[in-house]
């Protein structure tokens, strides 16, 4: 459904926002476009949706030229941006329904899809409440609405869980995932990597302007990191010594009285009866062991890249 | 419940239009009776000021001031206030989002138009109410009324856009916006007659076109002026024409 493909954005010239980044997304898919601040996500985003033109190459919207056709990017996507909407003044339930007639629907139509939106990410309360009025989270939660009151063929949704409360997250969620599998090509920017885990099927890596890496997040996570990590808080008179831990201890990150490490499936039996004894003696205060997360991929992805800029 | 994600279609242009301007009525909604009352002074203000500045104003004098005023009221709405909520809705990132909704771009600062006009027009007709008993005129509302403010408003909404688009701050749009009403009002054939102006200066009001719209705003509301129609129509239509080209085109430029 839509096609980016080496996309090159230099707002001066020499300077790339974006460099020959290509990601696809199909009709029924949720895919993450993760990365660190000024990674270029919100630069690539815009070009999709027709603020802002590509120095070079293309975006096709179910084959239609985007590029050369932002009015047809205005009809295909629906966007829920970074910053906060223009809703001041408006009550919730009339920035969903004014979204949803400009998208198309009827009044009838719009009003029935606010009142289910709103009951569905669980914000009757502030239905009729004044833009102004509302809070960080509750503002993203109307934004999404809007974005998913009458869905594109494409639907971007840029960090839309910021400032949102956990259960409320869940609930966000099911409706991302309910767009997809009503046949939303659904794009989605976000830094919050454990969560974009669950919620996608595809994922891009950005860094630099760059996607350095791309797959399911399962096909991500063994070829960067596989086994396990271990986290080790010591007791504050017991700090160690960096170049005297154990050989299992792979990459280990000091900070504070925290050690962060990753341990390979052979050396687990032997990192944890080394932890246990750690314990009994009294330099550590806990520990804990589980399976490496995306988020671990992640650092060490942008890591590894951020060395080879350098 | 909306089933579909594969094929929308958009509210048409012109529907789109109105819900955009349902959109910013209802954001204006509580400010909207102080905003008529402050348009009401300032209208009224405008024409009852500028007798001020005039020793013993006669009935010709005063009609100058009355339906200089009219217009000027029309370029503070036109080139002052759409500018400027334009230009803040630009830095702070607001008309990116109402411009990725499938409604044409123009269709934003018109809808500013039509809301910042209707908030201005009962003080207008105030205005011209107080003015005709305080000069003593006689005034009607002509049939050339209607091109006259039409084609002024949306020359001067263009240029006005165009402005608050390029410009790179809302201070700098405020600034150049009201620089340009001082010109209007000071340096223009609105509220005196063209031949006080030096002659290279009414030679430049020969092609600019503030004094085809001051012409035919008199020509609409003043009984008995006759306005030169055919060199205003040419004149103001030209304008208008290259204004609206130069800013549909600023609105749909992606850099």
């Amino acid at each position: 459904m839509l096609e980016i493909t080496d996309v090159t954005k230099e707002y001066r010239p020499g300077v790339r926002a974006n460099d020959r980044v290509s990601v696809r997304v199909a009709a029924g898919e949720v895919v993450g476009l993760l990365g660190p601040n000024g990674a270029g996500k919100t630069t690539l985003v815009r070009q999709v949706v027709g603020l802002t033109k590509p120095t070079s190459g293309a975006i096709t919207i179910g084959g239609v030229d985007v590029v050369r056709h932002p009015e047809a990017a205005r009809v295909a996507c629906s966007w829920q941006p970074q910053m906060q909407v223009p809703i001041r003044g408006l009550t919730p339930r009339q920035a969903i329904t004014l979204t949803a007639e400009i998208r198309g629907a009827s009044k009838r139509q719009a009003s029935e899809r606010a009142d289910e939106l709103i009951a569905d990410l669980s914000i009757e309360e502030w239905g009729e409440a004044f833009g102004w009025v509302l809070s960080g989270g509750v503002a993203r939660l109307v934004a999404f609405a809007m974005a998913a009151a009458v869905p594109g063929k494409v639907v971007i949704l840029d960090e839309p869980t910021n400032d949102v409360d956990p259960l409320r997250r869940r609930l966000l969620w099911k409706q991302v995932r309910d767009l997809a599998d009503r046949g939303a090509a659904v794009l989605l920017v976000t830094h919050n990597v454990l969560e974009a885990e669950r919620a996608v099927d595809h994922l891009a890596l950005m860094d630099g302007g760059r996607v350095v890496a791309a797959g399911t997040p399962g096909s991500l996570k063994p070829g960067a990191a596989a086994g396990f990590r271990l986290e080790v808080l010591y007791e504050p008179n017991a700090l160690p010594d960096a170049a005297r831990l154990p050989a299992f201890v792979r990459d280990p990150v000091l900070a504070g009285r925290r050690l962060l490490a990753d341990v390979a499936d052979d050396d687990l039996e032997t990192a944890i009866a080394w932890a246990r004894t750690e314990r009994t003696a009294g330099a550590v205060e806990e520990f804990s062991l589980g399976p490496s997360t995306l988020e671990d991929v992640y650092v060490r992805l942008i890591e590894q890249e951020q060395e080879v800029v350098a | 419940m909306i089933s579909t994600a594969v094929e929308p279609m958009p509210a048409p242009p012109l529907r789109a239009f109105t819900i955009l301007c349902k959109w910013r009525y209802l954001q204006l909604g509580k400010e909207l009776p102080q905003l008529l009352l402050a348009q009401v002074v300032i209208a009224t203000g405008t024409g009852v000021g500028l007798g001020f500045l005039v020793s013993d104003v006669d009935q010709r004098a005063g009609s100058y001031i009355a339906t200089g005023a009219f217009l000027l009221n029309l370029f503070i709405i036109s080139t002052v206030m759409v500018p400027s909520v334009i230009s803040e809705q630009k830095h702070t990132g607001a008309l990116d989002y109402m411009w990725s909704l499938p409604a044409p771009r123009l269709a934003h600062p018109l809808a500013e138009l039509v809301v910042w006009s209707s908030a201005a027009l009962p003080g207008m007709l105030v205005s011209l109410l107080v003015m005709s008993f305080r000069f003593d005129l006689d005034l009607r509302f002509g049939p050339l009324l209607v091109p006259a403010v039409v084609l002024t408003v949306l020359t001067a909404t263009a240029v006005g856009t165009a402005i608050g688009l390029r410009s790179k701050s809302q201070q700098a749009t405020n600034l150049l916006t009201n620089a340009l009403l001082m010109l209007v009002l000071l340096f223009s054939p609105v509220n005196f007659p063209g031949d006080r102006l030096p002659g290279w200066l009414q030679a430049i009001h020969e092609v600019l076109p503030i004094a085809a719209m001051a012409d035919m705003v008199r020509g609409g509301l003043l009984v008995g002026y006759e306005a030169d129609l055919a060199r205003d129509l040419v004149t103001l239509g030209a304008w208008c024409a290259v204004a609206l080209t130069l800013t549909i085109r600023s609105v749909n430029r992606t850099v």
